[in-house]
Formats: C-alpha cells, structure tokens, sequence
C-alpha cells in the first residue's frame, strides 16, 4: 500500500514539468541517409550531403518548415531594380576560423555556383555577380520572381572566398567539421560558438552511416546511439536499451532511377524509358523503408508543391502500355528486337550506405523482368556510384533528390539537372520555369524515372529533444539539445 | 531645519574628502559627526511603519482569456504604468510590446509598440528576453534585438523608445546575454533569469527587498528587511531547486511573508505547473498547484480591477506557440 503510494507520488512528480530553456552541453551520436561523397555545398546532391551542408554553411536565405522563405544571411529581401537585385548582408557574421563573412565572400560563392555544372541552372538567369559593400548585386537577365527561394538551396550556400571547401570544409554554419573519417563512415562536427544564429546546444554532434540493413537500428538497440533513421532494433518486436520517441519530418525525398551511357542506345530512349515507367509498380515500394510516409509519383515534384495525387491506377504498372512502348522503342533501338532481348543485361548501380535503395532496385530489376529484359544490381561505394554516373558508365542507377517540399521550381530544376538535361536552365535563364511546360517537357523527355516520395523518420532516445525538419526534410540538428536522463525500456515480463 | 541641515551634510560629505588633510583627522571627524547627526535626525522622523493587513485568498485557476500574439512570448509583467489605478499586463514578444487590460473573463489590447533597430549578432537559437519596470517605463529587451525597448505611456498611447544595450533584468541591475546562449552570467554558471521586487512589507511592516535568481537548476531567493530610515540588513535566504524560467515574487495574501510563484523545469514541450510557495515554507507541497499540458512561458502579479488585491496571473502555451491562454488564480 505504502510503495503504491509512493509510486504515485513519484508519477505525479514525473508529470511536472515546464518550459524551461534548452540546455547547452554534450554530445551525440546520429546518422546520415547514406555517405556524402563531399562537403562542398555546389556539388552537394543527395540527402547526406545537403544535410551536411547546411550544418557546416549558410545561405542567403533559408526555407523555414511552413514553406516560407526568411532572411539568413541576408538581412531583408532582395531589392529588385529592373535587372538588378541587391542583396544587403548580415555584419558581424564569422567564418569558422574567426575572419568576417563578407558581401565578396557572398559574391564569389554565388560566382562558383553559376559556372558549376551541377548547379549553375539555379543562377542561370544571373549574368554576373559583384560585391558592393555590405551588398551583393546580382545582374539579372530577366525578373526572377522566385530569387529568394532558389538563394535559400544549399548548393549556394558561402564558402570562404567563395572557394571549394578542402579537406576541412571552412563554413560559417552551426557546427565546424571536426573530422571527416570516410573510411570510417563518420563526420564528426563540433559547435561554432559564435554562430550569428546563435551556438548550438551540442558541444558535439557525430553522424555515421552505415553499408548494412540493420546496422543503424542495431547501434541504437544497444544504446551506442542517440539517433536512429532505420527503426530502433535490428528484429521486429525487439526492444531497444532506452525507450524510442520518433519525429517524421516532410515526404521531401525523392528516389528515382536515373540513365547512364552503358548502353546508350537503350537507356536514351524515350520509348523505352517509358516502358520502364509503365512497367514499374511504384505502390508496391511504399513498403521500403522503416515505416515512414511513402508516396508513390510519376513527377519529380511533391503534392505539396502543386502536382496532383497520383491515382490508384497510376500506382499500379500497366504492363499493355509498357509493353507496347518497348515495341515501339524496339523499331529503332535493335538491341531491344524482341529476337536480341535475351541478349540484353543491364546494371543498376546502388550506393552501398543507402540499403533501401537496394529494395527499390530489386523493384526496377522486377519490372525490367517484366519487360523480358535480364538485369544485375551493384552495389558501389558513394564516390563510385557518383564518378559513374558522371562518366555514364551505368546503365540505371538509384538516385536522391531532396529540395523544400513546397517550391516547384526547386524540384523541376533539379531534376532535369540531375540527369544532364538543360531544358530547365534554359527555361530559368529568362526568369522562370511554367509549370506546365515542365510538366509537359518531363513527360516527354523522361530525364528520370520519379519513384516515390518519401519522408525521413527519426527514433531519439527520450534524452534527445528539439529534434525537428527543415522544407527539405532535413534533420535540424543544430536545434538538438540532451534533457535529463534517457528512460530505459522496461524489461519483458 | 531637518532639510536645511541635510543639505549642509550633503555638501560637506562630497566635498570634505578632497579638501582632507591625511595629516590631520579634524575634517574626518567632523564628517563623522555631521554622519551620525543626519542618521540621528532621520531616525527621530522616520516613517511611520504600517502593518499589512491579511487578507483571504481563494485560490481557483480560471481562464481569462486567449491571446495570438503573433511571435513567441519570450516575458511578461504586469504594472499600473497609465496610472489609471488598475494594473496593465506587459507581453514581450521577439517583435513587440503589447499591453491588455485585464478583465473578468477578456484580455483586450490597449496598445502595441515594436521594437526597431539593428538585430542582435549573436542571436541564441531560442529567443528570450526581459521585462522590468523601472519608474513609469517597462523595460524590454529580446535577444533578437541589439537594444531593449523602454515603453510608457503618453496620455491614451503607448510609445517606446529605443533604450541601451543589454537587459534590464531589475530596477538597477543590467545583464548580458553570453553571445549566441540563451542565459546570462557565463557558460559554466548560467544565469537564466531574475526578479526584484522591492515594494513588499514583512509582518511589521518594515520594507522588504526580495531578489529571486535562477541558476541552472536552482532558483536562489535573499530577503533584506530595511529599517525605517532604508538602512537594509540581510533576513534569509532560501534555495527551491528543479523551478522554470518562468517565475515572480509577490505577497498575495498580504500575510508580511512573501511567496515565489513558480514553473516546472522540465524540458520545453512538457507538461507544466504553477505552484505557490511561501518564502520559508514547504516547497513540495506549497499554498496552491495547478498543472496544465502546455508549457507555462509567464508569470505576473496584477492589480487588474484596482482593489489593492494581487491576483497571480499565468500564459500557458504549447511549445513554440504564438497563441497563450492566459489563467487567473485568485
């Protein structure tokens, strides 16, 4: 009776709490979505690296997680002026090594990004770039009504001196890179006290990734991490050492397929990719992952940025139609002839961090199967599966895409870039890209074949708070404080 | 006489000093006796002390009102600045001061004022701020902002003025924030927040001058008891450990024993309580508690109907919230 009596008093102890401040202080261990081949902000693609990104620079603006676009460092909006948008920047901001981020750094960052092939489609209606002051001037071929938007993408963020980062990537960001250990699948960052957005609460944050299925929720269950993106133990229905909240943040993670050069002949066409498309049963692969919100999409932009919700009937493959593509592909591509099909193997490149991506393959393998056509994945390191793909020397690959869920531009842009294609440059070059044309020139160019949409769940120890997303699905570890002691998992009875 | 013998001590006290000969201790000694002569003088007219008089308090936690503020509640006050008899509720948000008047069963707008100027460079990640009265202006200050916000009124409008840098965190004491961190003091000894009063009485009516400090995890109270003459000697200390930033002092039952009022301190976005605790008294069990499952993010002391009675007034919000429910618990 006494020990049911102090129980509940201990209960009701337990339930008060408050709105205290964060705490500052500790250290913590969480994952990326697979290893960033670099830090360097304009060659930044998949998710692990534009989140790296973000914690290690700044941008002129940033995508707040209601979809609105706030100053960062800039200190207001853009101030157009018939061809010319000046950008006044926030003083008193510090690299990490102490010097003062100027309007030249700005400049010579943004400067970088428009001669980047990877990401120069974001800048290409800006014919030049100066600094003036605390002001960056930006020489605009046409208005661009989305400025603001395309400045906060993380390929633009600023380096010093507008620079490539080198091997200890030099930002002006949350944390400082304190080592980059590929070899062994972890980045450690460290606090930047004079962040002009204020410190982080960590003293420390390490991300590792892992090249096994369970090796993350595995490290979690033992209590080796705070953090985990793929479920808290490696068996259903085990238990891990601390108790697991979890946080899902916006479907702003696109998976596609993307085309190399192996056999060109094949993988360029238009009618065979939309064989691929058509065979591919894009409902079946909500079940990849760890249980979080999946979309399946045949576009490469998200309902939150205006496409429309893909019916049941588009979930599902279409084999007739598949079927028929490939016939009309097989009339002017001879390896695809019915009599050479046989003959025909192609390879899907994985990366070896991102497991999943093997299941999406599987489904791709699946559906070219359908086709009658063999195929073979491999699974590659991230840097291998990056100069691949640069070199085309693939024949499908699975690929990411992460920009803010609600901005349209961000997401057609990327993704005619990903693939090499210049049609959304040319199109943002006179200032903005309709919509509807895109949707029009994807459907008939197929620069990649959209999967799904999905978004990023993350399981925390009760210890762990202030864990949130940013518009593109990134993890806001620089909001991350420890509070209190974590809560055990009670043993099984 | 009594005036014109206090002004002939002011004058030579300020001026012995420089015109003393250390050789010789002549002007020393008469400074001493003019000292003695003045404390002898004020003494022999001290202020009558006035007892407070107790009065029942019932304690029941109601909803005033509901406010969309716009921004985050970063501080609240609570003072008769338009001199009206009724107390106005100051809310300090990252853009603005807004006051209310406080009635029955409404909160209602009597005016706003934003802040200017330059943002502050470093900014924490969490906003936080200050409000204090000093004379007939609230003192804001946000760490958003470089410069706090003095605010009063002029006839019907409320107006403000840029003020200086830092904050004002009690009538006389200023502090800064530890760049980029959401405390002041230093990163090893945080100091997260601080309340003055010095308009309480103890139970024989000798004035009181509470200070209330929260540390990280401790929220350390001193109580001067001041003579007549406004002599002040230390009287207690009291230490309640595992409180919120969120607290006040006040003697709402007007009993000459002050109470602290406080928050929970568990994480933001937890549970949260509001708890008043007698200076000396059980802190477990306290004179009222009342538990709500959104974070408390102020607390204030208000005169709101001008009857001389301090009714403890609470914004309780869900984490991050610009909209806060505003309870009265007297």
């Amino acid at each position: 009776m006494i020990a049911r009596g102090v129980l509940v008093v201990v209960a009701c102890t337990a339930l008060v709490h408050a709105e205290s401040r964060p705490r500052y202080g500790g250290s913590v261990e969480g994952s990326l979505l697979g290893a960033p081949v670099t830090l360097d902000p304009v060659l930044a693609q998949a998710h692990a690296e534009l989140t790296c990104v973000e914690l290690v620079f700044d941008t002129l603006y940033r995508i707040g997680p209601a979809g609105i676009v706030e100053p960062h460092l800039a200190i207001d909006a853009p101030q157009l002026d018939a061809n010319r948008a000046r950008i006044t920047i926030r003083s008193g901001v510090k690299f990490h090594d102490g010097t003062d981020l100027t309007a030249a750094d700005v400049a010579a960052s943004l400067e970088r990004v428009r001669t980047a092939p990877a990401s120069r489609w974001i800048v290409s209606a800006v014919s030049a770039v100066r600094a003036d002051g605390a002001v960056v001037e930006l020489t605009l071929k046409a208005p661009v009504p989305e400025l603001a938007t395309l400045l906060a993408l993380p390929q633009t963020a600023v380096t010093k001196g507008g620079k490539p980062p080198g091997e200890r990537p030099l930002g002006s960001g949350p944390f400082q890179v304190g080592a980059f250990e590929p070899r062994s699948k972890k980045l450690t960052l460290v606090a930047f006290d004079e962040h002009f957005a204020g410190r982080p609460y960590l003293d420390q944050l390490v991300l590792r990734w892992y090249d096994t299925h369970d090796g993350e929720a595995r490290q979690f269950e033992r209590g080796g991490a705070h953090l985990s993106a793929r479920g808290v133990a490696a068996f259903t229905g085990a238990q891990p050492k601390y108790r697991a909240e979890d946080v899902e943040g916006p479907a702003a993670l696109l998976v596609f397929v993307g085309f190399g050069r192996a056999h060109m002949d094949v993988t360029a066409d238009r009618n065979f990719r939309r064989s691929l498309d058509f065979a591919l049963a894009r409902g079946a692969l909500a079940s990849v992952g760890s249980g979080e919100r999946v979309t399946p999409s045949r576009l490469p932009v998200p309902v939150e940025a205006g496409a429309p919700v893909l019916e049941p009937a588009g979930r599902a493959d279409d084999l007739p139609r598949a079927k028929a593509a490939l016939a009309l592909a097989a009339k002017t591509v001879k390896a695809l002839d019915p009599t050479r099909l046989a003959a025909l193997k192609l390879e899907i490149l994985v990366e070896e961090t991102r497991p999943d991506d093997r299941e999406v393959a599987e489904r791709v393998a699946y559906a070219l199967n359908k086709l009658g056509i063999a195929s073979v994945i491999t699974a590659v390191p991230a840097t291998t599966l990056r100069d691949r793909v640069k070199r085309g020397d693939c024949d499908l690959w699975i690929g990411q895409l992460a920009a803010p869920v609600s901005a349209a531009t961000a997401w057609w842009g990327s993704a005619f870039a990903i693939a090499g294609d210049p049609w959304a440059e040319q199109q943002l070059s006179v200032g903005s890209l309709d919509r509807a044309a895109a949707a029009k020139a994807f459907g008939e160019r197929l620069p990649i074949l959209p999967l799904v949409f999905r978004a990023i769940r993350i399981w925390h120890r009760t210890d762990v708070r202030g864990l949130g997303f940013d518009a593109s699905g990134r993890p806001s570890y620089a909001d991350l404080f420890l509070f209190g002691d974590p809560a055990r998992t009670r043993a099984r009875p | 006489m009594i005036r014109r013998a206090a002004v002939l001590g002011a004058v030579l006290l300020l001026a012995l000093p420089a015109l003393a000969d250390p050789r010789d201790d002549y002007f020393a000694r008469l400074a001493a006796a003019v000292r003695s002569g003045l404390e002898d003088a004020a003494s022999a007219r001290a202020p009558t002390l006035v007892r407070p008089v107790p009065i029942k308090v019932t304690w029941k936690a109601v909803r005033v009102g509901s406010l969309d503020l716009g921004a985050p509640l970063v501080a609240m006050t609570a003072a008769d600045l338009d001199r009206d008899g009724k107390g106005e509720l100051y809310a300090v948000t990252s853009r603005e001061v807004v006051a209310y008047a406080l009635e029955p069963r409404r909160v209602t707008v009597l005016g706003r004022v934003a802040f200017t100027g330059a943002p502050a460079v470093p900014a924490p990640r969490d906003v936080v701020g200050t409000a204090a009265i000093e004379g007939t202006e609230l003192v804001a200050g946000v760490s958003a902002w470089a410069t706090e916000l003095r605010v009063s009124w002029q006839g019907t409008a409320l107006v403000g003025q840029p003020g200086a840098p830092g904050f004002l965190v009690c009538p006389g004491e200023r502090a800064v924030l530890v760049p980029g961190r959401n405390h002041f003091g230093d990163p090893l000894a945080p100091l997260l927040g601080v309340r003055c009063r010095a308009d309480l009485v103890d139970a024989e009516g000798h004035p009181l001058r509470v200070r209330a400090a929260l540390t990280a995890g401790k929220l350390a109270i001193t109580v001067e008891r001041c003579s007549a003459s406004g002599a002040c000697q230390p009287a207690a200390t009291h230490e309640y450990k595992d409180y919120g930033v969120a607290f006040e002092l006040a003697d709402v039952d007007r009993n000459g024993t002050p109470e602290v009022i406080v928050s929970g301190a568990g994480a933001p976005g937890d549970p949260d309580a509001v708890k008043v605790i007698p200076l000396g008294g059980d802190d477990k069990k306290g004179a009222f508690r009342y538990r709500f499952n959104g974070g408390v993010a102020g607390i204030a002391v208000i005169d709101s109907d001008g009857d001389g009675a301090m009714e403890v007034i609470a914004a309780v919000r869900l984490v991050g919230a610009t909209r806060v429910d505003v309870w009265r618990f007297n």
